[in-house]
């Protein structure tokens, strides 16, 4: 799985992150990445509870025991029983972690059971990877398989990629990684890989960076 | 105005009402309050008194009935231990509200005062009348020691100042209640001077950092009608920024002063 995509530049947005998320429509392929896990925590729930707020189907990965996130989905207010079980819209699925090129397995369970009875448009917070990005390997791993799903957001996607069930995919998805500590060149692919990145620090003002190919906005980020 | 966002029905401004204030508190930034309102837009998020979202139903010829019924869904899943205020020149409205309040606490078995000053429009007796009306047995309630009214004196009246007659007066209140009391507070009709305006906003800011020992949930009542943008524009951003909830129930298109 590899990618030819290579931004020509990066923009910083003037909507605040929290808008951008809120209003979220069309096809998305969007990136958290944080320094602080209980702010970009909340951030997939906001983005979550204004997808069901308009009625869509959210689907939330976790690596974890669903109850966990169901508890913690309430503890902030989320009416977890009435979206799952009375209006059937969020469906908290655990997936396995990808851990190596030949483990195709986490990726069949994300484009297969994940989606099972939700219908579009969908909005999914999804991480393949678990835990944080330590080794060059892993790092080469994550950017190839965020830059194949990309490749399938924007229909490049050539036969035989998993990815291509975004080519015709209604809705947006969103990919969250801890990048503390983290290379510039791999923050910097990361957001080549996906169509805006929302930057959560561990305190002080979220960013959103929008990623365009044509390089003619003004205030881009280098 | 705030960007809207389009909801799927008015049961989701009150889901959003729940959840959206914790959340957003958790990114930072300051508080969030939500404010639910019968204008244009039923749920707005506030944050340090100004608002950065809107949520609505796609029916904007409905938006009045709507709001008012996200208010009322909203209180009847509210617990006790809230500080809410209510900005309102729907006199009619605001009362209905008040009364589901009430109404609801002595379902519960709490206890309800409502509060009600000398220079009101209102009167207790009118307020009971009301009350009837909508189908709370007042008679028996006020037999039991569950519904009390009490008329308080005008706290400008008080030697050491009007946010000391505000206190005051609150504390007597609180000294008389039942625990756990629910308490509907119009402590002034209107407040007219700068000095009225400014030690109220400050005597709300009291109530808010001192709440956790307060036996019970208020909801504070202020009729905004005369208000005007020079000499209470402040005064309303503070009332979105010292309680847990806000409604605002008024005939205009937007909210007065901030919101329009």
């Amino acid at each position: 799985m590899t990618s030819n995509f290579v931004p020509k530049s990066l923009h910083a947005n003037r909507d605040s992150p929290l808008e951008y998320l809120a209003e979220m429509s069309g096809s998305r392929h969007i990136a958290v990445l944080y320094e602080n896990e209980k702010r970009a925590i909340m951030m997939q729930y906001w983005y979550i509870i204004h997808g069901l707020a308009k009625g869509q189907h959210c689907i939330y990965t976790t690596h974890d025991d669903v109850d966990k996130v169901r508890s913690s989905m309430k503890v902030v207010g989320v009416d977890v029983e009435y979206y799952e079980k009375e209006r059937g819209l969020l469906h908290i699925r655990k997936i396995d972690s990808l851990k190596t090129r030949e483990d195709s397995g986490a990726v069949n369970q994300l484009i297969t059971t994940a989606f099972e009875g939700a219908k579009p448009p969908f909005r999914l917070v999804v991480r393949l990877f678990d835990g944080k990005i330590k080794t060059e390997d892993e790092s080469k791993l994550c950017v190839e398989v965020e830059s194949a799903a990309q490749e399938g957001f924007t229909k490049k996607a050539p036969s035989g990629n998993p990815f291509t069930i975004f080519s015709g995919y209604q809705g947006s998805m969103m990919c969250h990684y801890p990048v503390e500590g983290a290379g510039l060149d791999l923050i910097s692919k990361l957001m080549a890989a996906h169509d805006a990145t929302v930057f959560v620090p561990k305190s002080g003002d979220m960013k959103l960076v929008y990623t365009t190919m044509d390089g003619s906005q003004e205030n881009s980020v280098k | 105005m705030v960007r809207s966002i389009i909801v799927a029905d008015i049961a989701e401004v009150q889901k959003l009402a729940e959840s959206l204030p914790n959340i957003a508190n958790q990114l930072g930034d300051g508080r969030c309050v939500p404010v639910l309102t019968t204008s244009i837009q039923q749920l707005l998020l506030v944050q340090n008194g100004n608002p950065v979202m809107g949520y609505r139903v796609a029916d904007a010829s409905i938006s009045q009935e709507a709001g008012f019924r996200a208010i009322e869904n909203f209180l009847d899943r509210c617990g006790n231990k809230k500080h809410l205020v209510m900005l309102y020149d729907e006199a009619k409205l605001a009362r209905l509200i008040e009364f589901r309040y009430v109404k609801i606490g002595l379902e519960k078995r709490e206890q309800c005062m409502y509060v009600i000053p000398e220079d009101d429009i209102e009167s207790p007796e009118s307020i009971k009348k009301q009350m009837e009306e909508f189908g709370i047995d007042t008679e028996h309630y006020v037999r039991d020691g569950s519904l009390k009214f009490v008329r308080i004196q005008d706290p400008a009246k008080d030697p050491d100042g009007f946010k000391a007659g505000c206190q005051k007066t609150l504390e007597s209140l609180v000294s008389e209640v039942r625990k756990p009391v629910r308490m509907v507070l119009h402590v002034r009709y209107q407040f007219n001077t700068k000095n009225e305006i400014e030690e109220h906003a400050d005597f709300e800011n009291v109530i808010e950092s001192s709440f956790t020992s307060f036996p019970g949930s208020i909801l504070c009542n202020h009729y905004i009608g005369s208000n005007t943008q020079e000499k209470h524009g402040e005064w309303t951003k503070k009332m979105l920024q010292t309680h847990d909830n806000v409604f605002v129930v008024s005939s205009q298109r937007g909210i007065p002063f901030i919101f329009t």
